[in-house]
């Protein structure tokens, strides 16, 4: 089993603007980490939030931490708390659900976060805030497409063909990073959703050379 | 990585090193990092607590936007600085530094989480409290939270630092834990003393519930990590006088998991139960947000 804090920064940080670590700080991330899968900025935000999320997002900031997370605003700029003012210059739209239900993927900290543009890309987050501003993304919905997340961050998402997973793996299997889990999107299509659990962040050197073997590449 | 704290202890015993200094060769094996490019990031983390710190003691401190908190660290340290206090200086040092680094994170201020924004005045007000009575240089400091992060590690992984799952024990106790080996190892002593006060501090606040009112980061956050400071320093006292906690420290991050899976979720940062049900706290919670909840 990974363990789910790795890091001495993950306890001692982040540096942010307060005043949650896992309602403000990892809102954030969660928000940044749903626009990275999108890849753009998004015209349509909905943020549905559950259990403790559900209960105190208003007193914790939640709600300006996801949407300024989403605005590629940092944990710690100033401007994280003017987020839903700055969405707004921008015309998006921003709908924000309080649901009565407990999380459905299993934690107090749960939001779903999805982001759509004009025409037709849209994506959906299911994430939680674990404490300390760590964050884990438990299910992605990229255009229909869904993956339950094998575990902890750093996690890669891809789209290849079936065939050239083989080549990915060889690549990080020679880099020694290992593959801790794999769980994959199977549909009609030619090019597999697929997403990689692993057990260290990997080089951007390591990103472009795997990107040469799939359509899409996030880096989560 | 270190699983347990009996491992972690036993390493320095046998290496001969302190525990801030295992885990630095830990986190550049995990990260890839140099040892200069970690210690200049926590150098930085550190930076971020002392500004926090100020800023909530210079001139009239900082008022939330709620404005339920806020200027209390400039009012201690005013009662400090006439000198005739109860518990003297160490103690009122480090409660003015946690209520000024809490205040600021209430004001939506810039803070460095440790282990959590919530519980984030803990280690600063332990840490600046020892740098006052010792002179202690930046390079001791960051070996302070070098330290402090490789028991707060441990916590994470073994139990959870968040109030949502384990009530406030898992975040001003963790602190307080994590701030108390620490400051035994700043006076020097050993890392088995590190771990006793670890013990000490964490079954001390154990059953800590998370009850912020208003479901807001400010009451009862603010002064709950002035007991994760001053518990934190007579735990290590305890620790350096030889006392030793009949329950080794691993046992005791297994009790607050316990305690955590048996507390109920009005009093995991909720927002519902403790003070914040109380006929004020609901009052509070009505006056902020102007519907009747």
């Amino acid at each position: 089993m990974q363990e789910r804090y790795q890091s001495i920064f993950d306890i001692i940080g982040p540096v942010m603007v307060g005043p949650s670590s896992s309602h403000t700080a990892g809102a954030a991330e969660l928000g940044r980490l749903a626009r990275k899968v999108l890849g753009q900025q998004p015209q349509q935000i909905r943020i549905d939030y559950y259990e403790s999320f559900a209960k105190t997002h208003r007193g914790h900031g939640t709600d300006f931490a996801i949407v300024g997370g989403i605005l590629n605003l940092a944990p710690d700029d100033p401007q994280l708390p003017h987020s839903l003012e700055l969405a707004k210059q921008r015309n998006i739209d921003v709908r924000i659900n309080e649901q009565a239900e407990i999380s459905p993927i299993g934690h107090p900290n749960t939001a779903l976060i999805t982001l759509s543009t004009d025409p037709g890309r849209q994506i959906m987050l299911a994430g939680c805030s674990i404490g300390g501003g760590k964050t884990e993304i438990r299910r992605l919905e990229i255009n229909g497409g869904s993956l339950e997340l094998p575990g902890p961050l750093p996690i890669l998402i891809l789209t290849c063909k079936q065939a050239s997973l083989a080549a990915i793996l060889a690549i990080l299997g020679k880099a020694k990073v290992d593959v801790l889990a794999e769980s994959t999107y199977h549909n009609e299509a030619e090019q597999q959703l697929i997403a990689l659990s692993l057990a260290a962040p990997i080089t951007e050197k390591l990103q472009q050379k795997i990107s040469r073997h799939c359509s899409q590449l996030v880096s989560l | 990585m270190f699983k347990k704290i009996s491992e972690m202890v036993k390493a320095a015993e046998d290496k001969q090193q302190t525990i801030a200094r295992l885990i630095l060769e830990e986190e550049c094996a995990y990260s890839g990092a140099s040892e200069e490019e970690v210690t200049e990031r926590m150098h930085s983390q550190l930076e971020t607590m002392k500004k926090a710190a100020r800023k909530g003691m210079t001139g009239q401190g900082v008022t939330s936007q709620t404005q339920l908190t806020g200027g209390d660290a400039v009012k201690l340290s005013r009662y400090h600085a006439q000198g005739d206090t109860l518990s003297g200086d160490s103690i009122l040092t480090a409660m003015e530094n946690a209520v000024a680094t809490n205040e600021v994170n209430a004001a939506m201020g810039v803070i460095c989480s440790s282990p959590t924004a919530g519980s984030s005045g803990t280690l600063p007000g332990v840490l600046f409290s020892l740098e006052k009575k010792m002179n202690l240089t930046d390079d001791e400091e960051v070996d302070f939270l070098l330290c402090a992060s490789a028991f707060g590690l441990i916590i994470a992984n073994n139990a959870m630092i968040a109030g949502a799952l384990g009530g406030c024990q898992a975040e001003v106790g963790s602190a307080s834990a994590m701030a108390a080996a620490a400051a035994v190892a700043a006076k020097g002593g050993s890392a088995s003393q590190s771990a006793e006060a670890f013990a000490f501090a964490m079954s001390n606040l154990l059953g800590l519930v998370c009850d912020p009112v208003a479901g807001l980061v400010e009451i009862p956050c603010v002064s709950r990590n002035v007991v994760g400071s001053v518990n934190a320093l007579a735990a290590a006292d305890m620790a350096l006088a030889g006392l030793k906690s009949k329950i080794p420290a691993d046992e005791v991050i297994m009790a607050m998991k316990d305690v955590a899976k048996r507390m109920p979720r009005e009093l995991r940062e909720t927002g519902l139960g403790g003070l914040a049900g109380t006929p004020t706290g609901q009052q509070i919670k009505v006056k902020i947000y102007g519907t009747d909840l």
